[in-house]
């Protein structure tokens, strides 16, 4: 009788953050971002077709399409893994030791947006400057010493 | 008793939870008690994953205690919760014991009384 508990099915107390796993790393942020940079590179150094070779042309269309397509997707990508961090790993105490991480957090997805919206070098590289310190903020509070490195 | 404070979280765990013994069994028996499975790290390091714990209902509760409270936004959830502080309206704000793996009270605010459906009283397991 005394052990009745064991036996029994016994309900769910959570103990846990929304994402249950509690894993985070602005790598991922890293990643998309790197492709919006390396995308907006080919499409800047995409040659149009001469002349009216119709089957150069449809090829030069469908490539710069989906280099316009993966950009745009990209970062959107870099925007959403930005937001994931900034709202569900960030908290208030973090803003007390970098009182700017609103400022780059806000600052980083609005370059997501131009990225989106424009074929710019500069805020790419901006963008990824960014990331870069969020990259360095967020391994700081987590005490761990991980170097800055790109894929490409 | 209602009372307003802000205790940190390090102090908590000087609050140590006491095993069942005989009589919270057999009140948990006779329904008079319920158990919960403990499932995730944010309540580290006083519960771990998998630990099982008895609830009694109750209508105030204290800061320090740790509570079993509805989730917000997520009405089938129940979760488990510190209470760190009572605000002037009766609202608890709670903590996990790891803050770096807990949603609480610093995400979604400070919850109702209706919300906290009972206080952790001993550890089954």
């Amino acid at each position: 009788m005394f052990d009745k508990w064991r036996n029994a099915d016994l309900e769910i107390a959570e103990a846990h953050c929304d994402g249950p796993c509690g894993v985070y790393d602005p790598s991922q942020a890293r990643i998309e971002a790197e492709s919006v940079l390396q995308l907006t590179k080919k499409i800047l150094d995409l040659k149009a077709p001469d002349g009216g070779d119709q089957k150069a042309s449809a090829a030069y269309q469908n490539t710069l399409t989906r280099f316009i397509a993966i950009k745009e997707d990209r970062a959107e990508l870099a925007k959403h893994h930005l937001l994931v961090l900034w709202t569900d790993y960030f908290k208030p105490q973090h803003l007390e030791t970098y009182p700017d991480l609103h400022e780059l957090f806000w600052k980083s997805a609005k370059l997501c947006s131009s990225c989106k919206q424009e074929v710019s070098l500069e805020h790419a590289q901006e963008l990824m400057d960014n990331i870069k310190r969020v990259h360095e903020i967020f391994w700081e509070t987590k005490g761990k010493d991980v170097p800055w490195f790109t894929a490409s | 008793m209602r009372m307003t404070a802000e205790r940190s979280a390090s102090a908590f765990f000087l609050f140590m939870l006491r095993e069942a013994n005989w009589k919270d069994r057999l009140l948990y028996a006779i329904g008079k008690r319920r158990a919960f499975h403990v499932q995730g790290s944010s309540m580290s390091p006083t519960f771990k994953d998998g630990d099982v714990v008895m609830i009694v209902r109750q209508r105030y509760f204290e800061p320090g205690d740790i509570v079993l409270a509805q989730h917000p936004y997520k009405q089938s959830v129940n979760m488990l919760k510190r209470v760190t502080a009572i605000d002037e309206n009766g609202r608890y704000s709670l903590a996990g014991d790891n803050p770096d793996e807990s949603t609480d009270s610093r995400t979604f605010g400070t919850v109702p009384p209706d919300q906290i459906r009972g206080k952790v009283i001993c550890r089954l397991k």
